[in-house]
């Protein structure tokens, strides 16, 4: 073995050993951040899944003929019942439709974003006189 | 002489050892790290394709929502109807043609939306319930279905739940 075979061999391994080291640290940051990603998008989902058993568990007067004031109270109601926001996700109501739909709108601050449009329509909370009974039990296990 | 001979043989066995094993193990150490990478690219990738999926779930579930205020608002002796019968009774529900083509399509956002598929289950008049099916007009037509509780009301019928069935893949 001799000493100019050994300095091309230790270089060469060891300029190997930086590029793997620099790679290896990316793909751990890729991967924390696909993470956290997926945490966010939990978090988003959480709160989507929430939306309906939050309005069928609510005490509502009954389907009203105005769907504007079903549309109020189902901002009320969700403003103060979805679960907690983490991971810096940002959650937004708003009134859609000329006030008759719930805008609802979830943002991360890594740019993901979901909104979803709700009718009190779909919930049954207008549009109609008061729920047959013999549906109450359909409308149990009917989630959005 | 013999001795000489012998350890001149082990020099010339040791060199050229040093440079095969370095490159080798480079080649190990890169190849692993990529491999790594290639794992970190993939779960990014199959995150932006799950986000994607739900944005569209989330853009044919409005759509859903806004179809069914449209309809009770406009159309709701259509709701105990097969679409197919819908043209037919157009004019019992005081709807022009234009009307009831308007509530056949719509648009949530930039995306714009048609009925597929309305279909009342367990019988037209006295339907419980009935199956919505949407989707969506562009280059990949995803369609969603929906199934909706109907019960008596004045007028008809009238929703009193949407339930989401999932995304049935692109349409033709």
């Amino acid at each position: 073995m001799n000493m100019a075979e050994v300095i091309v061999a230790s270089s060469l391994f060891l300029s190997a050993c930086g590029g793997a080291a620099q790679i290896g640290s990316s793909s751990a940051q890729a991967m924390a951040q696909s993470r956290h990603q997926f945490d966010v998008m939990e978090t988003i989902e959480a709160q989507l899944l929430a939306v309906a058993p939050v309005l069928q568990g609510a005490v509502h007067d009954g389907p009203a003929h105005d769907c504007g004031s079903a549309a109020q109270w189902m901002q009320q109601q969700l403003a103060s019942a979805l679960p907690p926001l983490s991971h810096g996700v940002e959650r937004q109501l708003s009134l859609a439709a000329g006030g008759q739909q719930v805008m609802l709108v979830l943002r991360a601050p890594n740019g993901l974003r979901r909104e979803r449009l709700y009718s009190p329509v779909g919930f049954g909370l207008c549009g109609g006189p008061a729920v047959v009974p013999q549906f109450n039990q359909e409308l149990g296990d009917a989630s959005f | 002489m013999w001795r000489s001979d012998q350890r001149c043989r082990r020099r010339r066995k040791s060199e050229g050892f040093a440079l095969p094993l370095a490159v080798a193990g480079a080649m190990l150490l890169l190849l692993s790290s990529s491999s790594l990478q290639m794992l970190a690219l993939h779960n990014r990738t199959q995150l932006a394709r799950q986000h994607r999926r739900l944005q569209i779930e989330d853009t044919l579930a409005s759509a859903a929502h806004q179809q069914i205020a449209r309809l009770a608002e406009h159309g709701s002796c259509l709701l105990g109807l097969d679409q197919a019968q819908w043209s037919a009774a157009a004019a019992d529900c005081a709807l022009s043609a234009e009307a009831l083509a308007t509530l056949q399509q719509g648009q949530v956002g930039a995306d714009t939306y048609r009925v597929a598929t309305y279909r009342p289950l367990g019988g037209e008049a006295q339907a419980t319930s009935a199956e919505l099916e949407l989707q969506l007009v562009g280059s990949l037509s995803w369609r969603a279905s929906y199934r909706l509780s109907l019960a008596p009301a004045a007028a008809g019928l009238r929703v009193i739940a949407v339930r989401e069935l999932g995304l049935r893949g692109v349409g033709a």
